[in-house]
């Protein structure tokens, strides 16, 4: 295995960036970058985080430097929290540094009702939740498509939940790329993939996927605040699924052409599952395409299960406190063209968000003077946290975030330090309700297996990448 | 000793596995990934087949591949695969029919298996051993 990075090695840019030469390792084509605080450092050489990340740095074609964000941690081929920004012209596109969850992001909705006044109906609602969001690994939807069905919801995202009625059109515009990405090709999505998916449209599945009711508990900036109707005390939900078994498929079937002998352009390659196609190759220009359909795909998913939570609180409200509004989608997991520096890019983000600045031309015109709405989940039972991207994202970050809180244990570990019973009573205790298919799967996701949320936003906050809007505290968990 | 353990990874899973011969391989790798979903079986006397036939262009593909065919049968048919029958098994294929079982789900969520770092050893002895990450 080649050289590892070493603390020592580390060159200081400020007090929340960090770099490793380009001189570090032989293949290496360009620095690596690490956003983090003095303290946080120990803590990203525990794992192999690192070697991950100097390893994208040897893709052809990369810009300026590979990167990682304060919520880094080990993943497979790229570390989560990764980003990479390849030359469209002469460089390469690649599925493992995309992963496997193709857009898997996050969705906040708000509400105009105050927390005191629903309290005690918080576990009505949770148990509405799970009976209205099919959860839990192999549960199906209820709505099963197959054929142009499918490829509609492929080819036009969001677009085609609107036209379905499962949408409107305000929630539309406060997706990323409007809950669409035009480059999408159904027939570049292979006959598994599709079937994988097809009964999977508005489930949430299983893992670290949630649907979680909060209240709104501190403001930072009241201006953006505003902007994004966000007030003390009033509830919102915070909503993190992905493309499911769909964008599972899509990124092993391209996975598994890339490493092929016969289209391995990648034959020294440090990590196999880095393998990658020259972007402007036929086989580069497929996996674009597939990719851009499971996105789609995921947005339309998590549309319906906004549906579907909207029913829940329907169901338990009725009428009065109104309807449930869109804030933003934000995805996760993703290949986008973007231009910095006037170069057409591919940017990869695996486990980082998109943070456009007050002004960009891509966000909503509510969210133009405060920047995008940057949604920061905390692990479960802690707090979540609402940021808009500053200008410092577009100047050295390639318009990017973190995405969380990032993991620091195992779950095989978790399990072993935690009983998901025990769990799911502590949590209760202190007022949050969870509505869980799995006590093992509670217990992986123990706040104890996460980074501190807060620690992660701060230094974003401090970077000027993305700067600190709300705090969010959870009052009930779903999770399958 | 059992033929294959689970190993930690901060996110995912690591499944390490030894066979005596490349068919105890698959074999044992097959078995890590049952118990990583951990299905819940159904009551069914029928033991239905399912047919896989996968051509790859090394080892490593190969045993990938094979994993993730598994996967894709496993959450599009809802079963488990209780038994592996090989007709043919070599560097760059294997053919055979899976035993399934219809479950009522699983306990875990598994995405893929990945190449992540991934190197099947060859003793002298004929025996492998390799690690497999899974992305969970």
């Amino acid at each position: 295995m080649p050289e590892i990075p070493h603390k020592n090695i580390l060159k200081r840019l400020s007090d929340y960036l960090w770099e490793i030469p380009a001189t570090f390792r032989a293949d290496m084509q360009v620095p690596a970058r690490i956003y983090a605080s003095q303290k946080m450092l120990d803590d990203l050489f525990r794992d192999r985080s690192l070697w991950q990340l100097v390893n994208l740095t040897t893709l052809p074609g990369i810009f300026r430097y590979a990167f990682v964000m304060p919520d880094v941690h080990e993943g497979y081929g790229s570390p989560i929290g990764g980003v990479a920004a390849l030359r469209e012209d002469d460089g390469v596109i690649s599925p493992g540094m995309c992963g496997y969850d193709i857009n898997c992001g996050v969705r906040l909705l708000r509400s105009t009702a105050h927390i005191q006044d629903l309290r005690d109906r918080i576990p009505r609602l949770m148990a509405a939740l799970y009976h209205e969001v099919p959860s839990g690994v192999g549960t199906g939807g209820r709505i099963k498509l197959r054929g142009r069905d499918l490829d509609a919801i492929l080819e036009k995202g969001v677009d085609e939940t609107v036209k379905r009625g499962w949408a409107d059109s305000e929630d539309r515009d406060f997706c990323e790329s409007h809950g669409r990405l035009p480059e999408a090709r159904a027939e570049a999505v292979s006959s598994h993939a599709k079937e994988r998916g097809s009964d999977q449209l508005g489930t949430i599945g299983a893992g670290n996927h949630f649907v979680e009711v909060q209240y709104v508990d501190q403001i930072f900036d009241e201006d953006a605040a505003r902007a994004m109707s966000l007030k003390p005390g009033e509830v919102t939900i915070l909503i993190h699924c992905g493309s499911r078994g769909l964008g599972h498929q899509v990124a092993t079937d391209y996975i598994r052409t890339f490493n092929a002998s016969k289209h391995r352009y990648s034959r020294d390659l440090v990590d196999r599952e880095l393998a990658y196609a020259p972007f402007q190759s036929n086989e580069g220009q497929d996996y674009f395409a597939a990719m851009a359909a499971a996105a789609n795909f995921a947005w339309a998913n998590r549309q319906l299960i906004t549906d579907e939570v909207r029913e829940a609180w329907r169901k338990v409200f009725g009428n009065e406190f109104g309807d449930l509004k869109l804030v933003y989608d934000v995805a996760h997991n993703i290949v986008k063209r973007e231009r910095y520096d006037e170069t057409p890019l591919l940017v990869h983000r695996k486990g980082a968000t998109r943070a456009l600045p007050p002004g960009h031309p891509d966000i909503p015109l509510k969210y133009q003077q405060c920047g995008q709405p940057v949604l920061i989940p905390g692990s479960m039972g802690t707090a979540s946290y609402v940021l808009a991207g500053m200008e410092g994202a577009m100047q050295e970050a390639f318009g990017s975030s973190c995405h969380g809180a990032g993991r620091t244990m195992s779950r095989k570990k978790a399990k072993s330090l935690v009983n998901g019973g025990q769990l799911r009573q502590e949590l209760e205790s202190r007022g949050i309700t969870i509505a869980a298919g799995s006590m093992s799967g509670l217990a992986e996701e123990a706040p104890l297996a996460y980074k501190d949320v807060e620690t992660v936003v701060d230094v974003v906050h401090h970077a000027g990448i993305a700067r600190k809007v709300a705090r969010l505290k959870p009052v009930g968990v779903m999770k399958g | 000793m059992s033929p294959f353990s689970l190993l930690d990874h901060t996110a995912d899973i690591r499944l390490k596995v030894t066979g005596c011969d490349l068919e105890q391989l698959f074999n044992d790798a097959l078995a890590g990934l049952t118990v990583i979903v951990s299905p819940h079986p159904r009551d069914s006397a029928a033991k239905p087949t399912v047919s896989f036939s996968i051509q790859a262009s090394d080892l490593e593909s190969l045993l990938v591949d094979f994993l993730n065919e598994a996967l894709f049968t496993l959450q599009t048919r809802k079963v488990a695969i209780t038994q592996v029958t090989f007709d043919s098994l070599n560097e760059f294929s294997a053919a055979g029919q899976w035993v399934v079982q219809p479950v009522a789900g699983f306990a875990a969520d598994v995405k893929a298996a990945t190449y992540h770092d991934l190197k099947i050893i060859r003793h002298p002895d004929g025996s492998f051993d390799t690690t497999i990450v899974f992305d969970l």
